[in-house]
């Protein structure tokens, strides 16, 4: 089950400048808050050991091959809700997956290179366990995305997404 | 900018290795991809100058005590939606908001430590945004995940 595990001041702060650069080596985090590199590595370790903190390398847009963004609105059979949650979670082209309240009871982020991939994503998630519609939203823009936030349920397959994405020919 | 910089195929190894494995060492990285440490660092320290890439923390909301996340539909005018937008940014407990081409044109995505905040959130504070003519929310019941992965930079 969820432990909460409340950061104090100093530990915000660490976590703040880990935000703007997650390769901050100890001894400058001791250096900039007054602390010693025990004192971090201690911290540290109750961070990532409640999991309230993880490690991971955000990827500009402009360097893979996704064009098309999109939340796809998913009704599932009521008997295979966690099923098709976990198979459309483990997909590297979703960002993200939720069950909901509402009639389209899994909700899923995802991103697709073009349109043909897109379709073959649609199909892949119609061909999930009990999916009766799947009703997908282009997003135009994003007017903003605190990427410094994840929810991190402990899981390797559903925690970073981006294997495989990164584009060829960037520039 | 972004995406001004042209990444070649040394970029993609080490971006590879580093979303992988994204404290690993810049001596690492050269051992696994057999190049010296020098180029590791120089392409690393650009690939982030140029906001390709960025080595970061994320703070995993579900251990900070926040249970839920709902998604709030907003219908408005056309013209009212980048104001709207904007005004909606300003609530700390916001995630995202995602911009529709159709009515509800802004689907807002907000964390909450109880189902009762999203209310609040709903009545005083979207729901007073004028221009904000409806809103459609929903909850999650059971499992979410948010991964790390692909930002504008």
């Amino acid at each position: 089950m969820t432990i909460r595990f409340d950061p104090d001041p100093i530990d915000r702060q660490i976590i703040e400048i880990l935000h703007g650069d997650g390769r901050t080596s100890n001894r400058a985090l001791g250096r900039q808050l007054g602390l010693s590199e025990a004192a971090i590595r201690k911290r540290l370790r109750r961070l990532t050991e409640t999991g309230t903190i993880t490690y991971g390398l955000l990827i500009d847009v402009s360097a893979t091959n996704m064009r098309v963004f999109g939340w796809a609105y998913v009704e599932v059979h009521p008997s295979e809700l966690s099923a098709t949650y976990r198979a459309l979670a483990g997909m590297d082209r979703c960002s993200g997956c939720a069950m909901k309240t509402g009639s389209f009871n899994l909700l899923a982020h995802i991103y697709a290179k073009d349109q043909n991939a897109l379709t073959a994503t649609i199909d892949e998630i119609y061909g999930m366990p009990g999916v009766r519609r799947v009703q997908f939203r282009q997003v135009s823009s994003y007017p903003i995305h605190r990427h410094q936030y994840v929810i991190d349920t402990g899981e390797d397959e559903y925690r970073s997404w981006h294997g495989g994405v990164v584009k060829a020919d960037a520039g | 900018m972004t995406g001004t910089r042209k990444i070649d195929a040394l970029d993609r190894q080490i971006i590879a290795v580093l979303s992988r494995r994204p404290q690993i060492s810049n001596k690492d990285i050269a051992g696994e991809l057999g190049v010296a440490e020098s180029t590791i660092s120089v392409r690393v320290d650009a690939l982030i100058r140029a906001k390709v890439i960025k080595p970061s923390v994320q703070q995993n909301i579900a251990r900070a005590g926040y249970a839920t996340v709902g998604w709030i539909e907003v219908s408005c005018d056309h013209a009212d939606i980048e104001r709207i937008a904007a005004e909606i940014a300003e609530i700390e407990t916001v995630f995202s908001i995602s911009r529709f081409f159709d009515n509800p044109f802004l689907q807002v995505m907000i964390f909450a430590q109880e189902v009762s905040d999203l209310r609040e959130i709903v009545e005083t504070r979207i729901g007073r945004i004028p221009g904000v003519v409806a809103l459609a929310t929903d909850v999650s019941i059971g499992e979410a995940c948010i991964k790390s992965g692909i930002a504008s930079l």
